[in-house]
């Protein structure tokens, strides 16, 4: 049993923290977060730093997980602090149902009710929120966050940095790019481009151009 | 071993009853149902009387649940049922997950695969249905029903009675007032006063209704 530094008290940082009480597997935890000093405790956790301090804990937390929202700044600090020789365990809510045939990456969370199906691949620094499945043989590239019960049918591919919001379904073998925000609740039934927010039932892109109109079919291959 | 008293016979009632035999404490679980005496029996679980009835089964039945549909009369007949001196506690399903830093108040109702996460407050009379869920920092108000897979964001208020249909989803930080009723299916990204339905991807105003919506004591079972 070892300490394991949580980097980021906001909500989802809370969530991780009671996750990783219900797991057991842990001698103690605390947190960084950059509006320490001011608030010092988080429930019954220590906020012991920022995150900029984070090399001084390696020592007492040789592991340490990113529970910061945004996917592109939480993707950075992992780099970071791998290089900084933190290890990343993959955290699963003893109540979230995962296949022994699947893989998913360092520094990714499976929070409580979830299900990730047989042949799901998901990269590091993911987020697999409340209640949330993801189907058979998707594809989650590193730093998606698949929110609370949002459902991936099978096959679905996902590009990274990419959100897939609150109650949102995304239709089998949809391909998702990467950075791309799916509103919540939206129904997603055919292939999204690199970097639009699309919204509604069916969805429809509200906001940004696609990067590469033309990348779904390699990202398929790449991921 | 105790004895729970479930009012309500209807649909909720038997998955409350069936909740309530999952958890194995008590040695005996039945109904009150103002469908009585025309109708004796749910499933294995007996109806022993109408509502008005309940003061009649207090010594017999220490506990009671309200499995009532309508909010406002759930929440109404659990508080008679408290100021009668029945114990009303909140039920979680084996196969649901409660953070230990979440609160439930007195007679709310998790579901099987239900989740309730860190420091989210329910209040009394809740019904938190199948597969739902309610993430962080979230305020449920008194005889709010989150329905089958309704979807609600971290730091959400639901005022008290609100109804979230099956399948709906609150977008995070949204404020929703008293007896709302969000439609099956929709998705409600911004917040709501008082009183109206809302239906739709994003949500719409349909109806503004001083009463709360539809929900009338007629149409409990």
């Amino acid at each position: 049993m070892v300490g394991l530094l949580i980097v980021g008290a906001g909500g989802h940082g809370k969530v991780v923290a009671d996750l990783v009480q219900a797991s057991g597997h842990w001698s103690h935890l605390s947190f960084l977060d950059d509006t320490y000093p001011k608030p010092d405790q988080v429930g019954p956790w220590q906020v012991v730093g920022r995150t900029g301090d984070s090399c001084f804990f390696l020592e007492r937390h040789p592991a340490a997980i990113i529970a910061i929202g945004n996917n592109q700044l939480r993707m950075e600090m992992q780099k970071r602090l791998e290089e900084e020789g933190f290890r990343f365990p993959t955290l699963v809510h003893p109540h979230a149902s995962v296949s022994s045939f699947c893989d998913i990456g360092a520094g990714s969370v499976v929070c409580t009710q979830a299900a990730v199906v047989i042949g799901a691949q998901i990269g590091v620094g993911s987020i697999i929120n409340t209640g949330a499945s993801v189907g058979h043989d998707c594809r989650l590239a590193d730093g998606v966050h698949v929110a609370p019960g949002a459902r991936l049918a099978g096959g679905v591919s996902v590009g990274e940095g990419s959100w897939i919001g609150i109650g949102a379904t995304i239709r089998e073998g949809v391909a998702i790019g990467r950075r791309v925000v799916v509103g919540a609740g939206s129904t997603i039934l055919q292939d999204v481009p690199d970097g639009v927010t699309i919204v509604g039932s069916p969805g429809r892109i509200i906001h940004g151009e696609a990067l590469e109109r033309t990348l779904i079919p390699s990202m398929r291959t790449n991921l | 071993m105790s004895a729970l008293l479930i009012v309500g016979a209807g649909g909720h009632g038997k998955i409350v009853a069936d909740l309530a035999r999952e958890l194995g404490r008590w040695n005996r679980i039945a109904f009150l149902d103002d469908k009585f005496p025309g109708s004796d029996f749910v499933n294995e679980w007996e109806i022993l009387g109408r509502i008005a009835d309940a003061p009649r089964f207090l010594a017999e039945f220490p506990e009671a649940i309200v499995a009532i549909g309508a909010n406002a009369v759930r929440l109404e007949v659990l508080r008679k049922m408290l100021e009668m001196g029945y114990r009303s506690p909140a039920l979680i399903h084996p196969a649901a997950v409660v953070s230990r830093s979440a609160t439930l108040g007195v007679g709310t109702v998790v579901c099987v695969q239900a989740a309730v996460d860190i420091d989210s407050e329910v209040g009394m009379g809740v019904i938190v249905n199948a597969g739902s869920t309610i993430a962080h920092d979230c305020r449920i108000g008194d005889g709010v029903h989150v329905s089958p897979g309704g979807r609600v964001s971290g730091g959400v208020t639901l005022g008290s009675c609100t109804w979230v249909g099956s399948g709906a989803v609150i977008k995070e930080k949204v404020t929703i007032g008293n007896k709302v009723v969000v439609g099956a299916g929709s998705v409600v990204i911004r917040d709501l006063q008082h009183h109206v339905t809302v239906v739709g991807v994003p949500g719409r105003i349909i109806r503004h209704s001083p009463e709360g919506g539809p929900l009338h004591s007629s149409e409990y079972d």
